[in-house]
């Protein structure tokens, strides 16, 4: 019925689709269409692959990307601070150095190690080439695995408590207001503190494990609390450092706009926190990753 | 009260994450060394998606996102303020994408394997549209190259013309003919065109002179 010569191209179906035909062409395929089922299919098909794309769902960079862009982008840095001729390059804008009281060595230590890894970085940290660097209070207290932390962790132990802050604040973080919110809980009671007096930890009525002695026993107070797998954690802890073996200054089990996370502080150089918000089953390469921030100590 | 605030603006950094991205950049520019982290946090999910999307392989996709916000960081000084700094980042993420296409084009193409096709449809969960996004991805990877950036563009993300065509640095008219012949090739490509019809573009992809082949020969 239809003559063949007359049907317009699939580009000129799919220019027809958008509306960007002039009104003359946009009026010859109508026309065309009118009488040519084939071409109404295809237009349909042209219209169903238009939909489909824009129906793609939404992805979002994976854990192990966002670690090593961090690492090189780090290492670019730190190259341009050479350039300056500055060994520690201060920033313009100011900000004040307190939280933190051994100003470079840690920063040294973790540039070193991170120019050295950046090839294979992911790897390293799947591997695990500085395992378990003062996690073993994580572990709640399975001595046999704490033999291997004491090598690698001199200068972070000059920075950082030998134990990480690891506690259930109860604390909703949200995205606008996490720098506050976590320079709140590192203000709040110390470790010891926590240990000797459940309860005084936040907002929330949890009970608090400061060095690993109670983590296992407080999920049944709040449901919204997940629970710490300490395996999980460690493992995720890793990825988080890149592989550098820095430990933490706080892990906090508690909500992200309402949903179970954790919230990793890992330190950054002298006077910054890297805020990691990971999901509750932290799991390298699992997209655990929900938000990550870097701010002032 | 002024200087309270003003104290407060320098001090405290997570007022970073409230100044828009412009005011990041000249920040950056200024030695802010945090700067430059709340840009990259606050684009790095479109970046990913564009290059994933654009190269169909995640380990790609990788090396050009951090091609891109490495030279975005370093080159930062040709960002003009008066330019929308996420159509001068997505210009360098594109860039980036074309330059691993120009390099894999030297090697022998690896067509993508199940797994892979699956990963990129649906890397973070696994919902009912997967098989969809699968064979979307796989589809998008046998489109020519310009056509495939300015769907990615503009129909996976939204983009709109004129952005795209800053983006690309040619004129509306041909991304629009792009949008045109990329989602003609992927309808063929999906199986839904008749055949004989919208699969025969991927080697004169690139060619913008070449129109569309015309009358179907089978039915002459």
């Amino acid at each position: 019925m239809t003559d063949p010569h007359t049907h317009p191209d699939v580009e000129t179906l799919a220019a027809f689709a958008a509306g960007d035909l002039d009104e003359s062409g946009a009026a010859s395929v109508s026309h065309h269409l009118a009488d040519c089922g084939e071409c109404a299919g295809d237009l349909a098909a042209i219209e169903r692959a238009t939909g489909a794309l824009a129906s793609l769902p939404p992805v979002t960079m994976p854990l192990d990307v966002i670690t090593a862009l961090e690492r090189a982008l780090e290492a670019a840095r730190a190259l341009e601070a050479e350039r300056r001729g500055a060994g520690d390059p201060t920033p313009s804008s100011g900000t004040p150095s307190v939280g933190i009281s051994a100003p470079t060595s840690l920063a040294d230590a973790r540039r070193r190690r991170r120019l050295s890894f950046a090839p294979f970085a992911a790897a390293a940290a799947v591997v695990g080439l500085a395992a378990a660097v003062g996690l073993g209070a994580l572990r709640g207290g399975t001595p046999g695995d704490d033999t291997s932390a004491t090598g690698d962790s001199a200068g972070s132990a000059a920075i950082s408590p030998a134990a990480p802050l690891q506690l259930q604040s109860g604390t909703d973080y949200t995205q606008d207001t996490l720098a506050e919110q976590v320079r709140t809980t590192l203000s709040g009671p110390p470790a010891a503190a926590l240990e000797a007096a459940p309860g005084v930890g936040g907002p929330a009525d949890d009970s608090t494990a400061g060095g690993g002695t109670a983590a296992s026993d407080t999920d049944s107070r709040s449901a919204k609390t997940a629970p710490l797998d300490p395996a999980a954690l460690e493992s995720c802890v890793q990825e988080l450092s890149g592989g550098s073996g820095a430990v933490p200054v706080l892990i906090d089990s508690a909500t992200y706009a309402g949903q179970p996370a954790v919230v990793v502080v890992l330190p950054f150089r002298a006077d910054k926190l890297d805020v990691f918000v990971v999901r509750p089953d932290c799991r390298v390469g699992n997209d655990a990753l929900i938000y990550f921030q870097r701010i002032n100590a | 009260m002024t200087a309270g605030e003003s104290l407060r603006s320098t001090a405290m950094p997570d007022d970073l994450s409230e100044l828009d991205d412009t005011t990041l950049m000249t920040r950056h520019l200024d030695g802010d060394e945090l700067a430059f982290g709340v840009l990259v946090a606050r684009h790095r999910d479109r970046a990913w998606s564009v290059a994933l999307r654009t190269l169909g392989d995640p380990t790609e996709a990788a090396d050009a996102v951090q091609d891109a916000f490495l030279s975005a960081f370093r080159s930062a000084g040709s960002f003009r303020s008066e330019a929308k700094f996420s159509t001068w980042l997505h210009r360098i993420v594109v860039n980036a994408c074309l330059d691993r296409m120009r390099r894999a084009r030297v090697r022998p193409a690896v067509p993508l394997d199940d797994a892979t096709a699956a990963r990129i449809a649906d890397p973070y969960d696994a919902f009912a549209a997967s098989d969809l996004s699968a064979e979307i991805a796989q589809a998008l990877a046998h489109i020519g190259e310009d056509q495939r950036i300015a769907i990615v563009l503009v129909d996976v993300h939204g983009m709109a013309i004129e952005e795209a065509a800053d983006v690309l640095g040619v004129p509306a008219g041909t991304v629009k003919s792009r949008c045109h012949r990329g989602r003609a090739a992927l309808a063929g490509h999906l199986g839904h065109l008749r055949p004989g019809r919208g699969t025969t573009t991927e080697s004169a992809a690139s060619n913008e002179a070449t129109p569309f082949p015309l009358p179907n020969p089978s039915e002459s």
